[in-house]
């Protein structure tokens, strides 16, 4: 499913955000559908780690965003917090994804992390 | 945030909402380099925690990871070139101007020539505010001549910090142990 942006003026955060594209696989990721149990467990794997420091990025964002000025705090919230939001949920597609892969294949769902 | 699959993304060039740079007034001037010091700080705090929880994935993550060190260095690049453009113009509405062509210096209505190395280092310091150089950064940088002795570099030091004194500049040449050389603002 892909989203389309407005164009803005912060073309770092217009990159990244497209970044969070859900239909993007990551390099040397193959279609779920033609894998096996192996693989799927492995691919399930990598997205939990990634989601999992995603979120600690967001974490720490939101934790370091006490400490800025009003206009700093509006900037983060313009550039950083939508930027790892939209990665985050990409992360968390395609590790369903994966994970409904395993299911299929006889494995079992792991919740999210 | 991570994967985009681009290799070049500008930073921030853009004022923030009610950033001004043409103000008259030099609070303003500090007022706005001090958010872009604190954005800086902000980034640094990210970055050091996306380094250290990449370290832990597995490599195909961490090469999908890697872009948002990627993304967050494009961003400091951004707030950097921004504060560096609040610092000219806190010098210019401090009346600090240089002259390149006759290696002048001027502050308020006095002036003082400078030689050829004084004007460059002092130059060199202007052009990067809020960073700190060592002597051999200095020597490689601002003079183009590893081959002089680190001596030269305190010496001209010493210069400068005397002519900026005589014209009353409101900065302080400082030198921080283990970071080197900066010019700071008094009071910043």
């Amino acid at each position: 499913m892909k989203k389309v942006k407005p164009k803005s003026a912060r073309p770092d955060v217009d990159a990244a955000v497209r970044g969070g594209d859900w239909s993007q696989p990551m390099d040397g990721e193959i279609a779920p559908q033609q894998a096996t149990i192996k693989q799927a467990l492995y691919w399930r794997r990598i997205y939990t780690e990634i989601l999992v420091m995603e979120e600690q990025v967001l974490a720490r964002i939101r934790q370091l965003m006490t400490t800025q000025s009003n206009e700093g705090r509006r900037e983060v919230e313009q550039t950083n917090v939508p930027v790892v939001i939209a990665q985050a949920e990409r992360f968390r597609q395609r590790r369903g994804y994966w994970d409904a892969r395993v299911m299929e294949l006889g494995g079992e769902s792991q919740p999210e992390p | 945030m991570a994967d985009t699959k681009r290799t070049h993304r500008p930073g921030p060039t853009q004022p923030l909402e009610g950033e001004d740079i043409t103000t008259t007034r030099w609070e303003d001037a500090r007022h706005w380099m001090s958010i872009y010091a604190d954005l800086l700080e902000f980034k640094r705090g990210i970055l050091a925690r996306v380094h250290r929880d990449i370290a832990n994935l597995q490599p195909l993550a961490q090469k999908t990871a890697a872009v948002d060190l990627e993304i967050i260095e494009a961003q400091m690049h951004g707030y950097q070139q921004r504060l560096d453009l609040w610092y000219r113009r806190l010098w210019e509405l401090h009346g600090l101007w240089l002259d390149p062509e006759g290696r002048m210096i001027r502050h308020q209505g006095r002036e003082v020539a400078l030689t050829k190395r004084e004007f460059q280092l002092l130059q060199f310091l202007l052009d990067h505010p809020h960073r700190y150089f060592s002597t051999s950064q200095i020597l490689g940088q601002a003079w183009v001549d590893p081959a002089l002795f680190p001596e030269e570099v305190r010496n001209y030091v010493r210069r400068l910090r005397r002519i900026l004194a005589d014209l009353a500049v409101p900065v302080d040449l400082v030198n921080k142990p283990g970071k080197g050389y900066s010019l700071v603002f008094r009071g910043s």
